[in-house]
């Protein structure tokens, strides 16, 4: 059973990707907005609105920059190309659609699931750590940056060097906080396979 | 799980999310990020972990974490290109760390070289881009490239002062 919700998952997820990320309907406008639209309404309905806000709030910044050198590129007409607002616009939806898809696909795959797989337990307790892996670092992520704009030891008055010392703090943090997480989480749950059964 | 295992899963997140955390298109559908830092810093933390087959180590964690990128971040058509020149360039780095400074150097930029070389050749190959958008690629990958080395090499450098580089090394 575990393996066939897997596989549809699986399918669904490729079937999104290969027919809005890479394939027929990726420059196709009404399809990314309603991608867009059925992906955000998903959210809504499985992880509430708050969340679903969260999660457009996470992909805010992105799109600005997507949109802000599209529109820089479209009226500078870079290269003689008269489609970068399309293109762009296009870029600004999927970007949002095929993260929230990807979320709730992913959401779908509980850890009972992973650990009913026909795999040798190693292999299920470090697909478990893999996936918490990937949830934790998102999160920690937007903590971490958040800490880091609050440190005042670390502004200068260089903004590139302010950008880059924060960046590298940024890297170094997550790198730590996840090795620490991961190294923990798969060293608890071998112990428990071993002595708790 | 050894270390080497989970420093390689940590540092696949770790380039993922970097990567799309700061974006800026670019003329020929791509995309401008940062993700080189993190990349070059993975290649050379792994190389000081890994004993043996050190560019693998590099190179999925910076292939599969920028290639993730890609996909989440609605350049899809972009992964599977990302997914040999970013690996290129992580198991290049990985190759790089623990040897003596210029072939340290050496081994750096040949990175950052394969990576631009890699983006080149395979847009030139895409339809879609054509030599015409390869080209006007270059010069920002050349400066992600070389960013990403400058930025790499410091940020693994604060990191060997965090963690202390006696007895862990790449670890924590």
């Amino acid at each position: 059973m575990p393996m066939l919700k897997l596989s549809a998952l699986a399918l669904g997820t490729g079937w999104f990707f290969w027919l809005f990320v890479f394939g027929p309907l990726y420059s196709h406008l009404p399809a990314q907005s309603a991608a867009l639209a059925v992906a955000l309404l998903w959210s809504y309905l499985r992880f509430g609105r708050r969340e679903t806000i969260s999660l457009l709030k996470f992909c805010l910044p992105f799109v600005a920059f997507l949109l802000a050198f599209g529109l820089i590129f479209h009226f500078t007409r870079l290269l003689g190309r008269q489609d970068w607002l399309e293109d762009t616009i296009v870029k600004c939806l999927v970007f949002p659609s095929s993260l929230t898809f990807l979320k709730i696909m992913l959401s779908y795959v509980t850890y009972l699931d992973i650990l009913r797989l026909p795999l040798s337990m190693n292999r299920r307790i470090d697909m478990i750590t893999v996936k918490s892996a990937f949830q934790k670092g998102s999160r920690a992520l937007k903590r971490f940056s958040w800490y880091l704009n609050t440190y005042s030891g670390l502004k200068s008055r260089h903004r590139i060097r302010y950008a880059m010392t924060r960046y590298a703090c940024l890297i170094i943090a997550l790198y730590l906080f996840l090795y620490q997480e991961i190294e923990n989480s798969n060293r608890l749950l071998k112990n428990r396979y071993r002595h708790l059964g | 799980m050894n270390n080497a295992k989970i420093a390689l899963t940590a540092l696949t997140v770790v380039v993922a999310l970097m990567t799309l955390f700061v974006r800026i298109p670019l003329p020929s559908r791509g995309y401008f990020n940062f993700g080189d830092v993190a990349v070059v810093f993975s290649g050379l933390v792994l190389g000081q972990l890994a004993q043996n087959r050190k560019f693998l180590w590099g190179a999925a964690a910076g292939g599969i974490g920028s290639a993730l990128a890609d996909i989440i971040g609605g350049f899809g058509l972009f992964a599977p290109i990302t997914l040999i020149a970013k690996g290129m360039e992580g198991g290049l780095c990985a190759l790089a760390s623990g040897r003596p400074r210029y072939i340290r150097w050496a081994f750096l930029l040949l990175g950052g070289v394969s990576m631009v070389a890699g983006y080149f050749i395979a847009e030139t190959l895409v339809p879609s881009i054509g030599l015409q958008g390869a080209v006007s690629e270059v010069l920002p990958n050349l400066i992600q490239a070389g960013g990403g080395i400058a930025g790499g090499t410091l940020t693994y450098g604060a990191f060997r002062h965090v963690a202390g580089e006696a007895g862990r090394k790449g670890t924590p």
